[in-house]
């Protein structure tokens, strides 16, 4: 990868607008540099399942679906673990209103198991103040998702 | 004429509808809502309606598969018919214990046991 002048800390910063064949290329090239540096299958299943959720959310829920606004996924891997962070050009949300879609009571209902997935598939998860942007970290050694 | 592949190939078995999945990715949610589209005219059709949705050949799924096969569900539940699905590979099934839907759904090692589960349930079918 070329070293970037800027210093910055990401491996690598990409715009989408929400297109499938966008979404595509950028698991691609995460998917295949895991693969390089030896990461497990479950951990490329992970990260590909992540960033799916991550930024069709960006899309539908942050830019409602409004392929003008901009979506910035960026990403950086370290021997011990892979940052991704993805933010939209909405107006954010407050992760703590979102209902538990595994509650009994909510199985029924077809939406709002992104978060879910994302939570387990990763060992930190942040956003900022305003619920535009999440942060992703997951670490190369643990055990498998939590269920 | 559309010459695009089929996503997924259908039989019936008795009354039971067995779909296999054709596809390794069910995630992009214009194809899933294709495939669902007609699955669920196939429950809408029938006054009681059994499925079989075989996942032999899905390699990973989305939030939004998750989302289309709950809504088949509520729509064949309320009906008396059975949704089943079978042979779902170690990583999609950790994705439906993840949401807790392996409790809700019914989940099948194999399509035979699925079918066998859903004729012992449903003799009709």
């Amino acid at each position: 990868m070329a070293p970037d002048p800027a210093g910055s800390r990401w491996d690598e910063t990409t715009t989408l607008h929400g297109h499938r064949e966008e979404i595509e290329a950028l698991q691609a090239s995460v998917i295949d540099r895991l693969e390089r540096e030896g990461w497990d299958q479950e951990a490329r299943f992970a990260l590909r399942l992540v960033l799916e959720e991550s930024l069709v959310n960006a899309h539908v829920h942050g830019n409602r679906r409004d392929l003008a606004r901009s979506i910035t996924a960026s990403w950086s891997l370290s021997p011990d673990r892979i940052i991704v962070e993805v933010e939209d050009e909405g107006g954010g949300f407050d992760p703590s209103c979102v209902p538990d879609p595994t509650e009994e009571h909510n199985l029924e209902i077809p939406s709002g198991r992104g978060l879910v997935l994302i939570r387990a598939y990763m060992d930190e998860v942040s956003h900022n103040d305003r619920g535009n942007r999440v942060t992703m970290v997951r670490h190369r050694h643990r055990g498998p998702a939590a269920s | 004429m559309d010459k695009s592949p089929k996503s997924f190939r259908s039989a019936k078995v008795g009354s039971i509808h067995k779909i296999d999945l054709a596809v390794p990715h069910l995630i992009d949610e214009a194809q899933i809502r294709s495939i669902f589209s007609e699955l669920h005219a196939f429950a809408t059709k029938d006054a009681k309606p059994f499925m079989v949705i075989d996942f032999a050949s899905v390699a990973h799924m989305s939030s939004a598969a998750l989302g289309a096969l709950i809504k088949l569900d509520n729509e064949i539940r309320p009906k008396h018919g059975m949704l089943a699905l079978s042979t779902i590979n170690s990583q999609i099934m950790t994705v439906f214990k993840i949401t807790k839907l392996d409790k809700h759904l019914h989940l099948f090692a194999t399509v035979a046991d699925a079918l066998d589960a859903v004729k012992k349930s449903h003799p009709e079918a």
